[in-house]
């Protein structure tokens, strides 16, 4: 089987460059659809607050409701998210690095104490 | 003859909905027990599915000409699902079962589980193109590749009631069951045969008691006080470990193990199909959610692979890249595809201990990850 791992390499690090630098730079999320489960943007469910639309046949069918999906795509969201990206990997390897230095001090510390126990 | 009628009117009811949902609760009987793909989830989960799919089903609360009927599924989900009080419960058991030793023998292969945790993020970047910040949140979360996380993610996220919980739901355990189907092909694809035969002697150190008590109250101070909003998951998962560890709890470890656990199980898995009727759950939304939670999967092996084939170009002994991919939480199910995948490559080559250890940390770092994901969103 070919080896793909150079694609995904240029593909993860391209992914992680961008997001580190959004961290720094930021995109604005001015044209993001807005947050919460009752947003306008929601895929596939009928807000509360939507404004009364003129009557239209009862239900979408599958291929029509699966169609007005692509009309809601955003896809600036996918480099808005970037940041969320960088500080959530920067944030569980700083979190492991901390767990792996604790590990290794108690460890160390109580390592006397494991082989008096064997 | 009308009384006798009367008897089939619910026929008249049905819906094609209903029986697209029967098939799909079928197949997922025939993987849970022709395949043995994860029977505990994927068994009641089928099930449910048809039961909550038969019109006017007693099991789900509803109003039926006019009077309010309170089905016993609908209860046992407000009871337990709603308020996360199941999949926490179930980590106590799931902590219980957890043997921290290989991974204190080795603490540096706790890095793979956060490499392995690149697929949430991605999944979440990608989701944001079609979905809300927060849906698209819950989405990525699937490729925690952990139930009780993705329940809690995303019913703290869009609440009990949104439309795509249920798919988020049925996404991330049945992703669980084919682990052994999707993780081997993205391992070859990114990998050598030379890389694959790469050896990992393992040096069994002894590990004391001590550190195994204080490993768990540890790490649940170091996750709680950077990110609070994942104490409930990681402190439940760690006192279950504790419960384990401490050595003067034997019984109720056991039951934590093996009662706990099957009991939570059970209402897990029938009572999540409480989000699998059809009106939820046949939306071109769910497709969409299904395709994102396979690229959260592939994305994480990706990320614990080539994280792995990144230290190599630093490092002298060289760490075989497979094991990268154990850093996704199925435990121990995908600790054990890399060591077979291994094995298979070079009989001499035992990588189960190396593969453990990292899939291990991969159920602490996506319990993390949860947190940082809740702590973003709300």
């Amino acid at each position: 089987m070919k080896n793909y791992s150079k694609i995904f390499a240029i593909i993860l690090c391209l992914t992680l460059i961008f997001s580190v630098s959004s961290l720094f730079f930021g995109v604005s999320a001015e044209s993001a659809p807005e947050g919460g489960a009752d947003s306008d943007t929601t895929v596939g469910e009928n807000t509360e607050d939507a404004p009364e639309a003129p009557e239209k046949e009862e239900k979408e069918n599958f291929f029509e409701a699966f169609a007005s999906m692509f009309k809601e795509f955003h896809p600036m969201g996918f480099v808005e998210n970037l940041r969320f990206m960088g500080i959530g990997m920067l944030g569980i390897f700083i979190i492991i690095g901390i767990i792996i230095v604790a590990t290794v001090v108690i460890n160390k510390a109580f390592s006397g104490v494991a082989k008096k126990e064997d | 003859m009308d009384e006798l009628l009367k008897l089939f009117e619910n026929f008249a009811h049905l819906e094609i909905g209903h029986i697209i949902m029967w098939i799909i609760g079928g197949i997922l009987i025939y993987l849970a027990i022709k395949k043995d793909m994860e029977p505990t989830l994927l068994l009641p989960m089928g099930f449910g599915a048809i039961l909550v799919n038969i019109p006017f089903s007693g099991a789900i609360s509803q109003t039926v000409d006019g009077f309010f009927q309170e089905g016993a599924l609908s209860t046992l989900f407000d009871a337990g699902i709603a308020n996360e009080l199941f999949p926490l419960i179930l980590f106590i058991g799931i902590g219980a079962m957890i043997d921290f030793g290989p991974l204190l023998t080795n603490p540096k292969l706790m890095i793979f589980g956060a490499a392995a945790q690149f697929g949430i993020f991605f999944t979440l970047c990608l989701a944001s193109m079609f979905f809300t910040p927060e849906e698209a949140a819950s989405i990525g979360i699937i490729g925690a590749a952990d139930g009780p996380t993705a329940i809690v993610v995303a019913n703290k996220l869009l609440g009990a009631d949104s439309s795509i919980t249920g798919a988020i739901m049925v996404a991330a355990y049945s992703y669980m069951a084919l682990v052994p189907i999707i993780q081997p092909p993205v391992i070859k694809l990114l990998t050598t045969k030379k890389e694959r035969m790469i050896r990992m002697p393992y040096e069994g150190k002894s590990v004391s008691k001590t550190t195994k008590i204080l490993f768990p109250i540890i790490i649940t101070v170091v996750a709680g006080v950077i990110v609070p909003e994942s104490v409930s998951l990681i402190g439940f998962l760690m006192f279950g470990n504790l419960i384990r560890e401490c050595g003067v709890l034997d019984s109720l470890s056991e039951t934590a193990q093996k009662v706990l656990a099957n009991l939570i199980t059970i209402f897990l898995g029938i009572t999540i199909a409480c989000q699998m009727q059809a009106d939820k759950f046949l939306q071109p939304a769910t497709l969409l959610i299904l395709g994102l939670g396979l690229f959260a999967f592939i994305f994480d092996t990706a990320g614990g692979v080539l994280f792995a084939k990144f230290l190599n170009l630093f490092l002298k002994k060289k760490i075989n890249p497979m094991i990268g991919a154990a850093g996704i939480s199925a435990f121990p199910m995908s600790g054990r595809v890399v060591h077979k995948m291994g094995i298979k490559e070079d009989p001499q080559n035992f990588l189960l201990m190396h593969s453990i250890g990292v899939n291990v940390s991969g159920q602490i770092a996506s319990v993390i990850a949860g947190g940082l994901i809740l702590k973003f969103f709300m």
